[in-house]
C-alpha cells in the first residue's frame, strides 16, 4: 500500500465510524456526551472528505466511492464496522481508531506540501478526540464499579485491531510501530496488561452483514430526493 | 462578468449574507475572505470556522442567490479554503453581535462572560451544541454561554467543572 491507499483506507474507516458512532447520540449516556459524540461523528465525516481530497478524488469520485459502492467492496477495519454493544466497548474502539487516525494523518502531513494544509486541521481535531476517549477510559478504569467492564472491552476491541496495520514492513509497518509505541504508553499509564505489539495481524474483511446494512442505509441517503447526485462531500 | 453588472452591488449583497445559525454576517464572522472577479466569473473565497461545519452548503446557496440577484446569468466560483479560522477574524461589530447571543470569541485566560463580563468562568466540556462551540458557565452571574472554538484553541479542557 502506498500513502494514497492508506489515506483512502482511513477515509473509509472514519466514514463508517461516523455511522457507528451516530446512534450513540440518542443512546443518551448523558446529555453532554451526546453532544460530544455528535460533534466527533460530524468532524470525522469531514476528515474522511479531507483525506479523499488529499488522495486526489474530486467531488463526484468522492460521492461515488461512498454511496455507489457494493457491500462486497467495502473493506474497513473491524473497529469501525462492528457496532459497540456497550459504552466501554465504544470508547475503547474509538480510542484505538483515533490513535490510528492521529498517526496516519501525521505521516500524510510529513509527505505533503500545499495540499497537506487541511490535514493540520484534521490532526488537531483528532488530538482533541483522542483526549476525549482517553479521559473516558481513564475515569472508568479508576472506578471499581467499571474497571472490569473497561478491561474486558479493551481486550475484546484489541482483538479487532489486528486489521488496522496488517503488516510489519514498509510504510504500514512504520505506522504500526508508532501505533504500538503510543498505545503502549497509554496502557502503561492505565495499568493495562495488554501488549499492543502482540496484536494479531489479519486482513480486512468485507464486513459481511455490517457492510450490507451500511450500503442499505446509504441507499436511503442517495434516493431521498430521487436524485442521482448525492452531493454530500 | 457582464459589463453592465455593478460589481459593488454584488459585493454588498454577498457581504450581507448571514450565518445559517446565528444572525451575524459571514463577513463579520471572518468566514467570507475575499470577492474578486474577471470578465467571466465572480470568485469568492470562504473559510469555515470548522472543516466539518454543516452550514457550508447553505452558505454557498445563499451566496449564489445573492449574486444572482444582480447577475442572474453570471458564473460564481466558491472556494472553501481549509486554513485555520481564527477568533481574531471576527470583526468588532461581529463580536458585539455574538455577545448578544451568549457567545464569546475570547480564548484562554481572556474568556469572559458575555452577559456580565466576569472572568470567573469555567468550561463545562470540550464539545457544545455545535462543533464550533465550547460550553462555559459563569460562576459570577450563573449564566451559561459558549465560546467559538478555533483550531488553535482546540486543545482539550484541563479540567471539568465539578457536577453538583
Amino acid at each position: 500500500m502506498n500513502l494514497k491507499d492508506i489515506a483512502l483506507a482511513l477515509a473509509d474507516d472514519l466514514f463508517v465510524q461516523c455511522q457507528t458512532l451516530s446512534p450513540w447520540t440518542t443512546n443518551y449516556v448523558d446529555f453532554e456526551e451526546s453532544l460530544a459524540v455528535g460533534s466527533i461523528a460530524q468532524e470525522i465525516l469531514a476528515h474522511s472528505g479531507v483525506l479523499m481530497d488529499w488522495a486526489g478524488l474530486d467531488k463526484d469520485q468522492k460521492d461515488r466511492r461512498m454511496f455507489a459502492r457494493r457491500a462486497s467492496d467495502w473493506k474497513v477495519t473491524e473497529l469501525s464496522f462492528f457496532s459497540a454493544d456497550s459504552w466501554p466497548e465504544l470508547i475503547c474502539g474509538a480510542y484505538f481508531l483515533t490513535q490510528v487516525a492521529k498517526i496516519t494523518v501525521n505521516a500524510l502531513m510529513a509527505d505533503s506540501n500545499e495540499n497537506g494544509r487541511s490535514l493540520k486541521l484534521v490532526h488537531s481535531e483528532q488530538l482533541l478526540h483522542l483526549s476525549h476517549w482517553r479521559r473516558w477510559i481513564t475515569v472508568l478504569l479508576a472506578d471499581a464499579d467499571t474497571q472490569l467492564d473497561v478491561n474486558s472491552a479493551l481486550r475484546k476491541v484489541f482483538d479487532r485491531a489486528g486489521d488496522i496495520f496488517a503488516s510489519s514492513t514498509g510504510v504500514i509497518g512504520d505506522l504500526k510501530k508508532s501505533w504500538i509505541v503510543d498505545v503502549k504508553a497509554d496502557f502503561k499509564q492505565w495499568g493495562v496488561a495488554l501488549d499492543p505489539a502482540a496484536v494479531v495481524e489479519k486482513s480486512r474483511t468485507t464486513g459481511g452483514s455490517n457492510a450490507e446494512k451500511l450500503v442499505f442505509d446509504l441507499g436511503f441517503v442517495r434516493t431521498a430526493d430521487g436524485s442521482p447526485e448525492y452531493s454530500v462531500y | 462578468m457582464n459589463a453592465a453588472v455593478n460589481f459593488q452591488q454584488i459585493v454588498l449583497a454577498v457581504e450581507a449574507v448571514e450565518d445559517p445559525e446565528i444572525p451575524i454576517t459571514l463577513k463579520d464572522l471572518g468566514v467570507l475572505r475575499s470577492i474578486t472577479h474577471n470578465d467571466d466569473c465572480i470568485f469568492i473565497v470562504l473559510r469555515p470556522t470548522k472543516i466539518g461545519c454543516p452550514g457550508k452548503t447553505r452558505m454557498e446557496s445563499e451566496i449564489r442567490q445573492a449574486c444572482s440577484t444582480f447577475d442572474p446569468n453570471g458564473t460564481v466560483e466558491i472556494t472553501w479554503e481549509y486554513e485555520p479560522w481564527n477568533p481574531n477574524d471576527v470583526t468588532l461589530s461581529g463580536q458585539k453581535c455574538l455577545a448578544e447571543y451568549g457567545i464569546t470569541v475570547r480564548e484562554h485566560e481572556r474568556v469572559m462572560c458575555p452577559y456580565c463580563s466576569s472572568n470567573a468562568v469555567s468550561t463545562m466540556g470540550d464539545f457544545g451544541g455545535s462543533i464550533c462551540k465550547v460550553p462555559y458557565h459563569c460562576d459570577s452571574c450563573g449564566s451559561t454561554f459558549e465560546r467559538l472554538r478555533s483550531v488553535q484553541s482546540a486543545e482539550p479542557v484541563k479540567f471539568l467543572r465539578k457536577v453538583e
